[in-house]
Parts: structure tokens; sequence; C-alpha cells
């Protein structure tokens, strides 16, 4: 107060930096306790002056009618005038009936415009701090505000790094390049500049370990490669570090003539390919990686490798990736075929054999495809297997070449592999241009660099002398001509040899590059030879001879001649059993040649012979020559055979990648957006998946057919009793298909009798077991007089098996699920016999018949053994037998299966699988009573942050692991931790609060609180009690069923766990004192 | 839609509040106004308010993967009461935000009142256990 008696006005000073803050004279003030009042501080100190009331209620309350949003800022205003008059003993809110402001506060938002304003970067950036703007405020308006100031103060940190850099501060412009990456890690603009920060500070090596973390995020996040840019940048500091630039000797004795070996230069590199030979010869399998431009010599260190391997009697197999429209599995699909050829009838029935036969048409008849993850790890552990066993008695070296266009399946696989013949005789090499680099072959290479024996070698331009000596092993030159290819060739030995083959053939060294070379020998050429030569540049891959007949219109004898004199020019070479260019950068000259109005024709010419001659695995590559061919119509219809094959097999990122282009070429094809649904839901995207199928309908709706109508629901309801695990949508869309084909008095029987085995199917998994049975009778007799359809029969018996478990007539479920296994089985779609079992095996466990839902899933299978392969269905499957077993205390053999599922699911590399193993393996130790041990595993797999453990049950499953081992603080604070965590629909909630009972009841026993104890353990019965009563088993079961989508074993068994609590509750009463420690 | 905010501060550990929060069979204790539940089964339960034993009002109990939300929801009246816990260094903040649908606006002070008293209830129950 003044002597006067006045108060002073205070200094009022609001934050928004940061969290919002106010301070009155200096000192924090306490904010309301209404979040929505605090959020309207921050916004009308973010808009200084008087407000319009409508502005406020449409930025804080969007989503709610004017008069309730009006309502709500009167109400928000109420409590922020209060607390302001409180803290600063005066209004400082100015407000009439249509606007509100804040008066006489400084923002620290405004100080830090003015002191930009000013110039005054230093103290600007000082008070920005971390960068953060209205932390933990999620309202639209603040996250525009939040990233608009981070935008402007990253700017500003770039701009201020560079001016420090200039200045020759390296330490301040190393700092703010820092804290620009840090406010955006994925901005390549701020890495870049950290990058160059470096380089200036002489840390080159630092700028590059910027740059590998930007790519591994960029890839990890966003699932992209770094820009041309940063890309070049890097590359740039890598080679300023490593190219020295020697003068040209003049040459010393006689020209050098081809010898034993053929690679010039590259010393340490054909080091490196022999120890990474020898390493794998000897049984320390491994990865070899070629990096390089184009020319620099990848194929030819390859060439050197396999020649050392064919020297070594070694199994060699070679796959390439073609520019134009590489097929799933492409290069593996090669190299399996060459395998296949090598290995001849020793391949006959192993496991892997029927896994590959979709990569081996015309060799061998692939089974039916079941859904694309289990056909993608099918393939890969039959490729695996096939590696495997190609390597029992010989060594191998398998190449795929050109990978940098290789597709996303092939390149998943070369993860996988890397990981696995760490202990077999093989050497897996591949060779990439730097750019581009797809994001699954970047994970290929980290996950090759983790394991064992692993070796990149990136190929840089050769020194001046060793190009001089290149060329000199070629042809006598004078040292001036070979002075002037030295310059032209830029380290390139392709450029080299081609610069050489130019001055012999036109006596001037190439000055235009490659393509004045290649035209220069292409105008010596006859006509037919020039054809073949534009043949293989259009296919943009190498050509069998058969192809190359088919596409010039030559006899094989003639062809023999006409390639003579192609490869005579230095155009083609015979690479295997096929034709090609000499080098990809030769093709590409000779395709840039090309009048453009040939190259069109000639490309549909191919197409034709694609689609007339090809498999479904040649669609894309067809599709991709009618759009080169101006045919696009065409296309729309190859690259819809081309998803078809990609989801056969898989890939269903290349299927989603290939309908994505025939959507946009044909937006208004119900059945291209109907495909496009369908990659979504197998993608696990039942949002985008539903907007799709909304859009396909919308599209079919407006053609008025309702058998197309009814299909497409058919569709819809099969993705969801699938992969998007919704019976209940299932069910309603199937019976609108039902409806659809009744109103519009169809007469299709085999549609309809199909529709009801599928609605019989979803009455079971979610709707009414008597309807279930009903339709089921009926279509026993409709059945009768048509031709077996073993989808539908499957559905049917499933169906059966369900509506018993339902009514609780269990004596048949075993015989319902095993005639739909057989069926499965018979046209080989391994994920529906065991699907078929493990429902009925489910069934039975509800019920609590362990020993027969045990012999129907050891009809699957016992214990993995070796060479069979792995898929997650197998590793659930043996999860659900450890459970069973362990409910027959039988704990050492259910902690071996428990531990085999473990190495499966290592196997595939699978993470949250084998923490689902541990968690299986940690509660079979607790009910074998070794709790420490229990609570380890429990452990281990809580540190998987994502894994589908049920983690509130784990926790409380650990917690009764350590207090039963004694360690009741560890207990306390698992207990703590489980209270914590977030619980989902498959964590049942109920459950939780009997076994959080338990816990806490074992730790107020053994701390002697018996009475505590007493209470705590007679709820936990009340509530197992409770969870028993309140519904039959078979509804229990057909209840998880509709709220998982799938059958589960295991996880939640009151019966036993009521038995548990009451043998604490008895010891508790009958010892009188802390002794629960017994379960 | 009406809704409201309201938060109290307890000396108890989240686990206390937690046991109480997540067992409908507990909300007689604390729940203004809730004279019975009846279990349904897997989250299903039915709540009988004081006065009214005849008019069963159905509940649904989820959680939200985020957050350590649960939420409650009266299948009868559409009032969704979302309850959430935050651990402090000495104790437990309890906050609920409720959303009453346009047609049960009139009831929103009730609610408000209602939601108050239960809080300090929860509070001062979970402090004994």
């Amino acid at each position: 107060m003044t002597a006067a008696g006045k108060v002073e006005p205070a200094a009022v000073r609001v934050r928004l930096l940061g969290e919002i803050a106010i301070d009155v004279n200096g000192h924090a003030a306490e904010l309301p306790n209404s979040g929505r009042a605090v959020a309207l501080l921050g916004w009308l100190a973010l808009h200084p002056g008087p407000q319009y009331r409508t502005d406020i209620a449409s930025a804080l309350w969007p989503d709610v009618p004017d008069a309730s949003a009006r309502s709500s800022v009167r109400t928000a205003l109420w409590a922020l005038r209060r607390m302001l008059e409180d803290a600063a003993a005066g209004s400082l809110l100015e407000s009439s009936r249509y606007r509100v402001g804040l008066r006489d506060v400084v923002v620290d938002v405004q100080e830090f415009a003015e002191l930009l304003a000013q110039d005054r970067v230093d103290e600007a950036l000082a008070l920005a701090g971390t960068g953060e703007m209205l932390t933990g405020l999620e309202d639209e308006w603040a996250l525009l505000a939040r990233q608009s100031h981070r935008e402007r103060l990253i700017a500003l940190l770039v701009e201020g790094s560079e001016k420090a850099a200039a200045g020759g501060d390296f330490t301040t412009a190393v700092e703010r390049a820092r804290r620009a990456t840090e406010l955006d890690p994925l901005s390549e603009t701020c890495a870049r500049a950290l990058m160059l920060r470096h380089e200036e500070a002489g840390d080159r090596s630092v700028a590059l370990g910027v740059y590998a973390r930007v790519v591994d995020r960029l890839r990890r996040e966003l699932h992209v490669a770094p820009s041309e840019d940063t890309w070049r940048l890097a590359e740039r500091i890598r080679v300023s570090e490593r190219r020295r630039h020697v003068a040209v000797r003049p040459a010393v004795g006689t020209p050098m003539t081809e010898g034993t070996s053929t690679v010039v230069g590259r010393r340490q590199e054909f080091a490196a390919i022999g120890a990474a030979w020898r390493h794998a010869r000897g049984g320390r399998g491994g990865v070899l990686v070629v990096r390089g431009d184009p020319g620099i010599g990848k194929t030819h260190l390859i060439q050197e490798l396999c020649r050392m391997a064919r020297a070594d009697g070694a199994l060699v197999a070679m796959g390439f990736a073609p520019e134009i429209g590489c097929a799933p599995y492409g290069p593996w699909s090669e190299i399996a075929m060459s395998l296949a050829q090598d290995l001849g009838a020793a391949m006959d029935g192993r496991s892997f054999t029927q896994a590959i036969a979709p990569l081996l048409p015309g060799l061998l008849a692939p089974t039916a495809p079941g859904p694309p993850d289990f056909e993608r790890t099918r393939l890969t552990e039959g490729l695996i297997g096939l590696i495997g066993f190609a390597a029992r008695g010989t060594p191998l070296l398998l190449v795929l070449e050109d990978m940098h266009v290789g597709d996303e399946s092939s390149a998943a696989v070369l993860s996988r592999a890397a990981r696995r013949i760490a202990d077999w005789p093989v050497l897996i090499a591949w060779t990439r241009r730097h750019r581009p680099l797809p994001s699954a072959l970047a994970d290929a290479e980290e996950a090759a660099q983790r394991c064992g024996e692993s070796a990149m070698i990136d190929l840089a331009p050769l020194c001046d002398d060793d190009i001089a000596a290149l060329v000199r092993r070629t042809d006598t030159l004078s040292d001036s001509a070979v002075e002037d290819i030295v310059v032209a060739a830029h380290g390139s030995p392709l450029l080299a040899l081609e610069a050489s083959r130019a001055l012999a053939n036109t006596g001037a060294v190439l000055s235009e590059g490659l393509r004045a070379g290649v035209r220069a020998a292409t105008t010596r050429l006859p006509m037919p030879a020039r054809d073949l030569c534009a043949a293989l540049a259009v296919a943009g891959r190498a050509l069998s001879i058969e192809e190359a007949c088919r596409r010039i219109g030559v006899t094989q004898i003639d062809l023999d001649i006409i390639f003579e004199q192609a490869h005579e020019a230095g155009l083609a070479v015979l690479a295997g059993d096929r034709l090609d260019f000499r080098h990809a950068m030769l093709r590409d000259a000779f395709y840039d040649d090309l009048p453009a109005l040939m190259r069109a024709r000639l490309h549909r010419a191919v197409a034709e012979d694609l689609i007339v001659g090809g498999g479904p695995e040649r669609a894309d590559e067809a599709a991709r020559h009618l759009l080169a061919g101006g045919r696009s119509e065409d296309a729309v219809h190859e690259l819809v055979r081309g998803a078809g094959h990609a989801v056969s097999l898989g890939a269903i990122e290349r299927a989603e990648s290939l309908l994505a282009q025939a959507d946009r070429l044909h937006p208004d094809d119900a059945d291209i957006s109907l495909e496009l649904a369908g990659v979504a839901a197998h993608r696990g995207r039942p949002d985008i998946a539903r907007e799709r199928f909304d859009r396909a309908l919308a599209t079919i709706g407006t053609a008025a057919d309702p058998v197309a109508l009814a299909a497409a629901h058919i569709r819809w309801a099969e993705w969801n009793t699938g992969p998007l695990c919704d019976p209940r949508s299932a069910r309603e869309s199937i019976q609108c298909a039902i409806e659809i084909l009744d109103t519009a008095g169809v007469a299709g029987l085999r549609m309809q009798v199909d529709a009801q085995a599928f609605l019989a199917l979803c009455e079971g998994m979610a709707g009414d077991p008597l309807r279930c049975e009903a339709l089921l009778d009926a279509l026993d007799e409709r059945c009768s007089g048509i031709p077996a359809e073993p989808i539908r029969d499957i559905r049917r018996h499933v169906a059966r098996s369900l509506s018993q478990i339902r009514r609780g007539r269990f004596e048949r479920v075993a015989d319902s699920g095993r005639a739909a296994a057989a069926i499965a089985r018979s046209i080989g779609r391994q994920d529906l016999l065991y699907g078929s079992l493990v429902n009925a095996a489910a069934g039975l466990a509800a019920v609590g018949k362990y020993v027969e839902a045990l012999g129907i899933l050891d009809e699957i299978g016992v214990v993995p053994v070796e060479g069979r392969l792995a898929s997650a269905t197998e590793v659930e499957v043996q999860l659900s037998r450890a459970w069973l077993i362990s409910r027959l205390e039988r704990h050492d053999e259910a902690l071996r299966v428990a531990r085999s599922a473990h190495t499966l699911a290592a196997r595939l590399d699978n993470t949250d699988l084998m923490a689902r193993a541990d968690t299986e393996t940690g509660r079979i130790l607790l009910r074998a009573g070794s709790f420490g041990e229990a609570a380890d595993m429990l452990a281990q797999a809580l540190q998987v942050p994502d894994a589908q453990i049920g983690r509130p049950m784990a926790r409380l499953q650990r917690a009764e692991a350590l207090v039963r081992s004694g360690d009741l603080q560890a207990a306390q604070d698992e207990v703590r931790a489980a209270a914590l965590e977030p619980i989902g629909v498959g964590d049942w909630p109920d459950t939780l609060v009997a076994r959080m009972s338990l816990v806490r009841g074992l730790i107020a026993a053994a701390r002697g609180e018996r009475a505590v104890a007493e209470r705590q353990l007679r709820h936990a019965e009340s509530c197992w009690r409770r969870r028993l009563d309140a519904t039959d088993a078979g509804e229990r079961y057909a209840a998880t069923l509709a709220d998982l989508g799938r059958p589960v074993i295991g996880l939640i068994s009151p019966a036993d766990e009521l038995d548990v609590v009451l043998v604490d509750l008895e010891l508790l009463i009958s010892n009188g004192g802390p002794d629960a420690h017994v379960r | 839609m009406p809704t409201f905010d309201d938060a109290v501060t307890t000396s108890a550990a989240p686990e206390d509040v937690w046991m109480l929060l997540y067992d409908p069979m507990q909300f007689p204790q604390w729940w203004s106004g809730v004279a019975t539940t009846t279990y349904g089964g897997d989250g299903d339960y039915t709540m009988f308010v004081d006065g009214y034993p005849d008019f069963p009002m159905a509940q649904q109990l989820d959680t939200a993967p985020e957050g350590n939300r649960v939420t409650i929801s009266c299948m009868v009246s559409d009032i969704k009461f979302q309850w959430r816990l935050e651990p402090l260094p000495d104790g437990t903040r309890i906050s609920v935000h409720v959303d009453v649908p346009e047609r049960e606006a009139a009831r929103l002070q009730m609610q408000r009142g209602i939601i108050e008293q239960s809080l300090h209830r929860l509070a001062a129950l979970a402090q004994q256990h």
C-alpha cells in the first residue's frame, strides 16, 4: 500500500512458454481449478486486446452448440475473474456484453516478439527456453499456436546458427543447430544445418552420425528415405574424407593384360569380399552389401565373388530386381528357381517345398492362399528353410542384384534371413545404388549389421591411377589420351571403359556422356541387332532367349547371329542363360535415344507379350508397360491383377500401392474400392477400410446391382470375421447381404446357401445359438442337392461347434472341429486347419475340459521340431498347449512347451509373441511355485512396452509372485504400477479387482495385519464367485469370442483362481499368522 | 452437450482409489444416491437409485487404453462419467468429467452436486483402506 492507503497495481506477467502460469509481483499465483478457465487465460494472453465472446466460445468449445458454449465462456470467465482478483487485488479482465480481454498484463510471448523486433536474438532465444508453448493444452488453437511458435523458433535457430558459423563461433553455431534439431527431430533442414556446422567445425564423423540418426528416425517413424539434398550432403562429407586426388603417373613397362583377377584397384574391397566368403564358407554365415553409384563396379565385384565361390565348389544362385515392376519376391523367386534346379528331387516332401510353391510357377502347384499375414510368414520361412537345406552339404552364395529397385517383400526376407544364417555356410550378398533406399531395405541392412558376420562395402570413385590402369588394360593408348579419359570418367570404371571404346571407334573421348558412345555403337549395327537392343532397352530387364525371339520375331538360330553383332558392339551380354544390356546405364542411354513413338509402340507390344505369355506375377510389369505405352485404361486391369497376386503372397503393402494407382486411373470403380477396403482391413486399419467399403457401396448403389451389393457385404463380413476381428459387424453385414438377395429375388442358389452358412457362423460367434442351429439344420437339406464348397462347409462345421459349446453340448464339439479341419487340410488351408481345431479346443477349455482340449490341439502338433515352419499361429497354438498342460499340473512339460514357443517366436523375430511366451512362462512358474523365477520372467515380458500381454494382469501376477517370495516392497510397487496401467477390453477389469484384493491380502498377511488380510481375501473370494455365478461357461466363451473376435485359450479361469484364494484364506485362518506364502 | 468437471485430492494411494472405482459393487459406499448395484458380467451391471428399488439403471463400465480412465455410462439416461486417477507424491488426484445429454440438461446442477459429494466420499473412503 502507499502512504495514502491506496493499493498499488500489481505487476502481472502471464507465461505461455512452457505450461501456462501467472506471476504476480514476481511470485507464482495459483491458477483456477477449472482446466477451461486456465485455457481461457492462455487464449486471452495470446490474443491481446478485447476479443469477441463468440470467437472465444468457438475456439475453446468448438464442438458444442452456441448457447452452451457461451454459457461455458461465462462460467470460465467467472472462475478466471475470481482467481485474478484474489491474486492481483484488482480486476485484470475488461469485459462487456460482447467482448472480453486482459489488461495491464505482460505476456512472455509478446516479450519474445519485441526482443526479436529489436534484433536482440540471443535474449529472445534465452527466453524461449525449450521452445514448447502452452505445454499440456491439447485444444486445436493451442496446437496451432505451439506449432507456429516452434517453426518460428527453428527458423531463428537455423539462421542464428549460420550467422554464428560465419563469424567463426562454431560452438554457438553447433549449439543452435542442435536445439533446432531437438525441436523437430524429423526435420531434414535442421539435420542438414547440424551436419554442416559439424563439418565446418572439423567433426566430419559427428556430421555423418547426425545423418545416420536422421535416416534411422525417418525410416522408423515415417517410413521414408532422406531427401536428395540430405543424402548428397552426407555423400559430399563422406567423399571429402576419403577421396584423394592422385596425379596420373605415366605408364611403366608393357600394358597390363587380363590376369587372374579382372578387378583393378579395389584392393580393400577385394580383400573384404574374400574375407566375407571365407567366413561363410567356414560355417559363419553372413551378409555382404555392395553399395555404389551406377557404373562404379558393383556387379564386377560381385562377379569376382561368384568366381571365388564357384572355385570352392559352392552353390551359387542369383536373383535380379528389374527396373520395371519388380513382382513381390521377384529376386527370391529367381533364386528359388535356380536352387530348385540344382537340388532337383531332393526337395520333394520337405517342409519348405509346398510353402515356396507360389514362387516356383511351372514347377509346383501352389495350394489356395490363406490370409496375407499367414502367407507372408509361410513364404519367408519357406525360403529360409530352402536356404538351410541347400547349405547342408555345400557352402552357398546367394546374390540379389539391384535391390534399390527391389520389392518390399524381398527386402523383408533379407531382414529375417540375415538373423538366421549365423551358423550356416551361407553368404547373402546384395547390391544397390545409394538412391533410392526403400525403407524395408534399410531395415534389412540394419538387421545385417546387428547379426554376426556382415560387411558393407561402399564403392567410391576409383582414383585416377586406377582409372588409368584400367584403360591401359584394354588398349595401348598415349599418356595424353589416358589423361583425357581419366578426366572424362570422374572415377567411374564404366565411363572410363566407354570413353576408351569411343576413342577407338570415333577417335574422340566422350564429350556428351554415354549417350553419344551408345549412339556411335548403334549406328554401325544391322537393323535386327538394333531391334534386339531396343527390345532389351524397353524390357528394363534381362530377357530369356525365348522372350527375345518372340519380341523381335526371329528364330533362335537367327538370334545367335543378331546377338553376336550386339555383343561385339559392346551393348549386349549373355548373363547366365539370358540376354541383357552390358550395363543398366547403357540400357538407359539407348532407351533415351529411342524415338518417342517407337518407345510407346514397343511398350505396348511388351505388355501384350506379358499378358499372353506371363502369369499373374508379370501383371505389375505389364501394367507399367501399358502405362508407358499410353494405354492407361488397359493398365487398370493389370494393376488389379497384380494386386491380387500380391495379396496371395502376403505382399499387402505392394497390393495397396497397385490398387491406389488403379483407383487414381478409375476413381469410380467399386471393385477397386472394395479391394482397397480389403487391404486396409488386412493392414489393421478399420477406419480406412470402412471408408473405402462405404465408397464401394455408394458406387454399387448407383448401378443398382443387388448381386454386387450383396457380394460386397459378404466381403465385409469376411474381413470382420478375419483381420478386423468384429463378428458382430460381420453378422450385421451378412444379414444385410441376405436381405438384399431376398428382396431382389435373385435366383443364385449357391450364393444364397453360402451366405446362409456364413450367417450361421456369425450367429454362432456373436448372435443367437438357437438361430445358428436352425440355420444349420435348414442348410443340411439345401446343401444335399448342390456341389460341395470347402469354405462353406468349413463354416458350417465351425458354426456347429460354436452352437454346441454355447448350448452346453460338449460331447460333439471335437467332432465338428475335426470335420472342419479335415476339409481345411484337403485344400491346403493350414490357417483354417489351425482355426477349426483351436476354436473347438478353446470352447472345451472354457468349460474346464482341459484334457479334451489338449487332445484336439495335439492333432495340430506337439512341441515343434527343427525343420518345421514357424508361424504366428503355430506359436499361439503352442502357448495355448502350455496353458492347458499347466492346468493339468504338468508344469515341467508346460514350461518346455512355453519355452519352445518362445524359440519359435524368436525365429519369427516377433517381439510381441516373444513377450507373450515370456508371460505364459512366468504364469506357469507362478502356478508351479517358482515365485522368484516367475517374477523375473514376468518382469522381462513387461519390459516390452507394446506387447499384447495384458499388462495390468501381468503386473498383478508378478506382484503375487513377489509377495509369495517375500519381497513385500517390490510387490507393493507392482500393485501401484498395476493401478496406473491403461486397461483395455481384453483385460477383464472386474477380475483385476479380485487379483488386486488377493495380492493386497497376501501383503497384509505377511505384515501380520490379519484382519486386513482376511477382509481383502474375502473380497477376492466374492469377486471370483460373482464372476462364476454371473453367466454360464458357454456364454462366457461366446462373450470373449464376440469381444476379441478370435478364440482364446487361457488368461482367465475363475474356478481355479477361486481355489487359490480359498487355500490362502484357509492357510491364513488355520495358521493364525502371516503364513500365506504357498500357492 | 452440457458438461462439467470436478476434482479432489486425497492422501490415499492410487490403488486404494482404484479398488473402489473399478468395482461397481462398492459404488453404494461412496456414490451419492446409489442404493445397490447388481453384477451382470463383463463390465455390465445395474444400479438402483435411492428410493427407486423397482427402477433398474443399466450401466456400462468401460476403460480407455490411454490415460488411466474409467468411463461409466448410464444406459438409461446416457449421462457419461469419465473418472481419472493421477498419482501425486503424497496421494492421488481424482478428477471426473461428466457429459450430460441435452435432454437431461435440467439435471446438470443436481448432478454437479451429487458428483461433488461423491468425490469427497470416494476420497475419504479410499483413505480408510
